[in-house]
């Protein structure tokens, strides 16, 4: 029983180490106009994208926060220029 | 070297390097030992032709890519999740009972990501597909990186004879972590210049000095049918003087 009690504590652990590492990297993830500041220079997307991370090789779009969506909603908007 | 330029240039090399791996695991016989490494490089391979031929047909800033990359990455992310998963199941291969709470402990942070990516929507569950999928995407993402740390961590405890079991696990992390200190320094530094050379030039080279690393550890590290067996002497030390060899 105290195994599986600690297994559950390791695992909320892990969750909270995950969670707060992630939001102490990307707190501005959220701010359309500070995110602007990780935005790579002229190409049309930033790469990186904003506060994100991804894995592979491919060049990112812009990731779908604010008005931005996945599916058949509309279209992202850049932020840069906002 | 204009910073397009470069950066297409690392993603096709990682693109090739990937694909190169995959075959000599084929090739060499290792695809079905090391299937977890042929089932991601494999899903790597499948995402990256999809996002190609999306890129190409509709362009960077499309929806069409957006959404292509996004949902792509949630199957890359649980890719690497499983990945993880069966590196712990492989570190524990002779300890069952130690299997058994690391499988519930894997399940329960996968559960619990779900849960935390989910209340994070907060105000905005009128976009839930798209909101959930890179809360989501990124939450495993960064308990994946953790769970790497822990695994490490472990192969080192435990002193387990599998020494590509390690280096595998280093590849993992250099993919993991590398973007992630990237990232950091990112958000440290504040400046456009150096998020421009990370994201150019780091973050594919991360995946790069990933698939190098696993290249070494799968032809050059031997594997746990392979290494030299550690030679345990019964005898205590206090005795050996008084053993004849006659």
């Amino acid at each position: 029983m105290r195994n599986y009690i600690l297994t559950f504590v390791l695992a909320l652990l892990v969750v909270a180490a995950s969670v707060s590492l992630r939001r102490a990297i990307t707190a501005n993830a959220v701010d359309v106009n500070s995110a602007t500041l990780v935005a790579i220079g002229p190409s049309p997307a930033p790469i990186p994208p904003r506060a994100t991370l991804a894995i592979g090789p491919s060049p990112a779009p812009i990731p779908p926060r604010g008005t931005a969506a996945i599916g058949p909603s509309p279209a992202p908007i850049p932020p840069r220029g906002q | 070297m204009s910073g397009v330029v470069a950066s297409d240039l690392l993603s096709y090399a990682g693109y090739t390097l990937e694909a190169g791996l995959l075959v000599y695991l084929v090739v060499r016989g290792y695809a079905r030992p090391l299937w977890e490494l042929a089932f991601y490089l494999g899903m790597s391979l499948g995402v990256a032709g999809a996002r190609t031929f999306t890129l190409a047909r509709y362009g960077l800033t499309s929806p069409q890519y957006g959404n292509c990359y996004w949902t792509t990455d949630l199957l890359l992310v649980l890719a690497a999740f499983v990945l993880v998963a069966s590196f712990f199941r492989r570190a524990c291969s002779h300890n069952q009972e130690m299997w058994h709470f690391v499988r519930l402990l894997l399940g329960t942070v996968l559960i619990a990501i779900t849960i935390v990516s989910y209340f994070s929507l907060s105000n905005h569950h009128g976009k839930f597909f798209s909101f959930f999928i890179v809360e989501f995407s990124q939450n495993l993402y960064f308990a994946s990186l953790v769970l790497t740390t822990l695994l490490y961590l472990m192969t080192l405890k435990m002193d387990i004879a599998d020494e590509r079991l390690g280096m595998l696990v280093c590849g993992l992390g250099i993919e993991f972590a590398g973007p992630a200190a990237g990232l950091a320094l990112i958000y440290l530094s504040g400046g456009a210049e150096i998020s421009h050379v990370i994201g150019v030039y780091f973050f594919p080279l991360c995946d790069i000095g990933m698939i190098l690393t696993w290249f070494y550890a799968i032809s050059r590290v031997p594997g746990p049918a392979n290494a030299p067996r550690r030679v345990v002497d019964g005898t205590p030390a206090f005795a050996r003087g008084n053993i004849s060899h006659f």
